[in-house]
């Protein structure tokens, strides 16, 4: 089967099959544009280092055979709770890592694992409290004491106007 | 120009080219609707034909271009609810598919429940149940919680203004012997070594007060002041420990520092009286008299001894004191303050909004009962009311409704004097709060069930100077830290203020007893319900298209299950166990329902996903750490794309996380969000009030991903914590016991001898 050279931001290279490759639209895109003539292709996808880049591997690779994803409906009821278990295993990693994991999806385009990495972290902040949220991702509570009391009672139509 | 007004504006401007368009269509035009038209245009005969801009399909004279516009399916148009304040315009051909997510299309969930106040036989139990609820985790728990809550910040004071009553202020601002700030740092002051400021003097006496207030129907009297000017003293006489009257001249009572609130005047501080054909009715209607003769040592009664004209030809009624010990009649002194009997001259007066009854505080100092407006002390009254203007701003607070008597010179005047009593020979226990055996929470739960014939009576509603007055049969006083916190009387009820006024409040906080029955009651509308039984309302906001999940999941699931279904408690939460176990989980295995105290609401949570905490595989090239703020550096259209993901309940709680969060979650609300109008009254030029649209707010509502289908929760067997369990006593009899209807064999038993020494053998 073809392959092609995936290089890392740090100037590694990794071998994928065409057809896993394609499964990232950048890299389908790339393949079939008119400046890739020569057999030995490569890709050089900027911000994916050697560490996410095998990984970005390892999941499209399991899912090769999966159909294309459907078209995002925008009525439909976007649900968090249909990761497959593969992927809740998969996703099991810090949070660097996974934060890591969407850039590269999103850089390559890669619908499926941007939607279940997005859902992870989606997963993560659902049912808790804002401070439980802080404590989660280390967000800074960057309001100040009267912006935090207001933008608990205030509707935000009415917190943007006074801001 | 304001959305409304553009959307009807739109809506005019087409209706008016419509009329312009049917003035310029030709004759020939007017009925042409051939789309293979093969005539000849002819000017104002007829014209071309064309096919529509927006390429819809349609061809038409080009004439009829304007009237094709009001029908073209991919003519964007504002919104149906535009006038609600949706702002999208959108192709014609959506707007049915757009109806259904419309922000501005909301639906206010109108669902009721109900709970009884809990059993006096039952509080042991739930004081028990109530120790751990700091982090509440069982569901029925936090919404019986919430229930109470809801209904204690119910309990409003509202306030009034007169002008009769500012002008009266103002004029004894100046004459004002203290400083109500003086009066306020005095408050400030009040000791802090319990929760509880008062102490009830006399029990006896109080309690025959009471009596006699409970018993007064209609008292048709009222003090006045004759000379039209101010007062400092009440009445005469004041009750002193020994049940002795004493002749004391009047002063300002400056020591209900904890009492501002209202309930003022002393039911045992004596007016004089006159015995005339009233008093029969009036002794009839308050039991004095009865209540004299049934405390035979105590001095509680106050009768009305005569009605006498003076000789400015005003009928008076004079109260008198009796002194039950005695049985005599004490007429008081002449500087004491006559009563009046007058009509109402307070009709002509606006009138005022209707309040909720406030808790009355116990004022019961030395032996004297303050309730108001029975008897309240003029000066000390202003200076009172000013103490709460300094707290709240207000001039003046109505009961019921009805505004008081504090506006007019017809005033109660009551002496008062301090006095420290021996209470240890009564035999009771201090009832610091003067509630009388119940607590707090259960006090204001009664207040808020009112005059229900099935609630217990703690007000009693008369009829004075023309208006219905309550005046409470219960007193109890709040504790003065949280009158620290210048809150308002529902805020005072609610637990946060009362942890804020004092640490030692909040340890454990009163308000975190549940005085409210956990198991939900559904009562059909048609039925008639008790109405010792409070009713809740849900009344939360959602669009059109989440409100049949949360109708689901959240009242058909949730609210049904809440009974033992869902969660189920230890057979013995009777006696104390706190135990409980959810029996189900939503969806998936690990995912679970909380509530939420700051929303109110319900939310479901889901299980552990990618661990925060987990060292890093390979640190040294990642440029993330764990002490890093990860999410809020990814770019915002990630951001959104992640946010697009969680319900309405998660977005309102990310929206206070951080200014980056609010920004990315203000760029949702138009999809995910909905939008309410703000009303707000205004008046007119003329004089008239109309309400406006003041702005339009947006917000997302509660709801929850739906939950399709629950799944049994992988929990242990309850027998397994009963086996484990504190409260259950295992008695292992190891001799037989006989049985109930054995009772001469049990009187032998009785002193130890075992059943089988004492039954007869069988032959």
């Amino acid at each position: 089967m073809p392959t092609i050279k995936l290089q890392s931001s740090d100037g590694e290279m990794f071998e994928v099959d065409v057809e896993i490759a394609k499964q990232s639209v950048t890299i389908k895109t790339m393949l079939e544009g008119k400046w890739y003539t020569g057999v030995d292709r490569w890709v050089t996808p900027p911000n994916v280092s050697s560490l996410i880049c095998p990984q970005v591997i390892q999941w499209c690779t399991h899912h090769k055979d999966d159909p294309p994803p459907p078209e995002d409906d925008e009525n439909k009821e976007k649900r968090t709770d249909d990761i497959p278990v593969w992927d809740q295993e998969f996703l099991k990693v810090d949070q660097g890592t996974l934060f890591e994991l969407i850039l590269a999806a999103n850089y390559l385009d890669i619908k499926g694992l941007l939607d279940v990495t997005c859902k992870t972290v989606a997963n993560m902040i659902k049912g808790k409290t804002p401070e439980e949220i802080r404590k989660t991702f280390n967000i800074k509570n960057d309001f100040t004491e009267e912006e935090e009391a207001q933008v608990k009672q205030v509707p935000f139509t009415l917190w943007h106007k006074k801001k | 120009m304001t959305t409304t007004s553009k959307c009807l504006h739109s809506v005019f401007e087409l209706s008016d080219s419509l009329i312009f368009a049917m003035e310029e269509l030709h004759i020939h035009c007017l009925k042409c609707v051939n789309r293979r038209c093969m005539i000849r245009p002819e000017p104002n005969v007829s014209c071309d034909l064309m096919g529509c801009p927006l390429v819809c399909g349609a061809v038409f004279h080009s004439c009829k271009l304007n009237e094709h516009r009001l029908l073209c399916p991919y003519e964007r148009v504002p919104c149906l609810n535009c006038g609600f304040g949706c702002p999208f315009n959108l192709a014609r051909v959506k707007m049915a598919q757009h109806l259904e997510t419309c922000p501005a299309s909301i639906v206010c969930c109108t669902m009721e429940w109900n709970r009884w106040p809990v059993s006096y036989a039952d509080r042991k139990s739930y004081d028990n149940l109530s120790k751990e609820v700091c982090d509440v985790e069982q569901l029925d728990m936090a919404l019986a919680l919430q229930d109470q809550r809801m209904l204690l910040e119910s309990l409003k004071v509202v306030t009034t203004v007169t002008k009769a009553l500012e002008e009266q202020n103002q004029d004894s601002s100046s004459r004002q012997e203290s400083n109500p700030e003086n009066e306020f740092i005095e408050m400030d002051e009040e000791p802090y070594g319990g929760p509880y400021t008062t102490s009830v003097e006399n029990r006896r006496s109080f309690a025959v007060t009471l009596d006699v207030l409970r018993s007064a129907k209609n008292i048709d009297f009222i003090v006045e002041n004759t000379n039209g000017e101010e007062q400092n003293g009440g009445c005469s006489g004041v009750r002193n420990g020994d049940g002795e009257f004493s002749n004391e001249t009047t002063k300002e009572s400056d020591t209900d520092s904890d009492s501002d609130l209202g309930a003022v005047g002393g039911a045992d501080c004596p007016f004089p009286v006159d015995p005339e054909d009233e008093r029969d009715d009036w002794l009839e209607n308050s039991g004095c008299g009865d209540s004299s003769e049934e405390e035979g040592e105590m001095n509680g009664g106050i009768e009305l001894s005569e009605l006498h004209n003076e000789g400015d030809g005003v009928s008076q009624v004079r109260l008198e004191r009796v002194n039950g010990s005695s049985n005599a009649r004490q007429v008081l002194s002449d500087h004491s303050i006559p009563v009046l009997a007058q009509e109402p001259e307070m009709a002509h007066l606006p009138q005022l909004p209707l309040p909720l009854p406030i808790p009355v505080p116990n004022l019961m100092h030395n032996n004297v009962l303050h309730h108001l407006p029975f008897r309240i002390e003029d000066r000390w009254l202003e200076r009172k009311l000013e103490n709460l203007q300094a707290l709240r701003g207000m001039n003046l607070f109505t009961i019921k409704g009805r505004r008081t008597l504090f506006s007019d010179p017809y005033l109660f005047k009551a002496k008062m004097e301090d006095k420290a009593v021996d209470t240890s020979d009564l035999e009771v226990a201090d009832d610091l709060m003067g509630l009388h055996g119940i607590d707090l929470i259960t006090a204001a739960l009664l207040f808020c069930l009112g005059d229900s014939p099935g609630g217990r009576g703690i007000s009693d509603c008369r009829f004075v100077d023309g208006y219905r007055i309550d005046f409470g049969t219960q007193t109890f006083s709040l504790p003065s830290a949280i009158l620290a916190t210048s809150t308002m009387v529902g805020d005072i009820a609610s637990a946060s203020a009362c942890d804020h006024a004092s640490p030692q409040l909040s340890n454990p906080s009163p308000f975190h007893t549940l005085r409210l029955d956990l198991v939900l009651e559904c009562v059909a509308r048609y039925q008639t319900k008790q109405r010792s039984m409070f009713t809740f309302v849900c009344g939360q906001l959602f669009r059109r298209d989440e409100f049949s999940s949360h109708f689901k999941n959240v009242h058909g699931d949730i609210h049904a299950g809440l009974n033992g279904w869902m969660e189920q408690r230890c057979p013995l939460a009777y006696y104390g166990c706190t135990y409980s176990q959810r029996r189900f989980c939503p969806s998936v295995q690990g995912f679970r329902v909380i509530h939420d105290r700051h929303l109110g609401s319900f939310g479901v949570q889901p299980g552990l996903a990618a661990c925060p905490n987990e060292p890093l595989s390979r640190t040294d090239t990642c440029q993330f750490r764990s002490h890093c703020d990860h999410l809020s550096d990814l770019p915002f259209e990630l951001l959104q794309y992640i946010a697009s993901f969680l319900d309405g309940f998660s977005l309102c709680q990310l929206s206070i996380v951080s200014r980056t969060m609010r920004d990315v979650c203000a760029s949702l609300l138009q999809s995910r969000g909905m939008v309410v109008l703000l009303w707000e009254k205004t008046k007119q030029v003329d004089g008239t009030s109309s309400w406006q649209i003041q702005d339009k707010v947006w917000r997302f509502s509660t709801a929850f991903d739906t939950v399709n289908e629950w799944k049994f929760a992988n929990i242990s067997s309850m027998a397994d914590h009963l086996k484990m369990c504190t409260f259950n006593t295992i008695t292992r009899r190891e001799e037989a016991v006989p049985l109930p209807c054995m009772s001469f064999t049990r009187e032998l038993t009785k002193e130890g001898r075992s059943l089988r020494s004492v039954l007869k053998p069988v032959i």
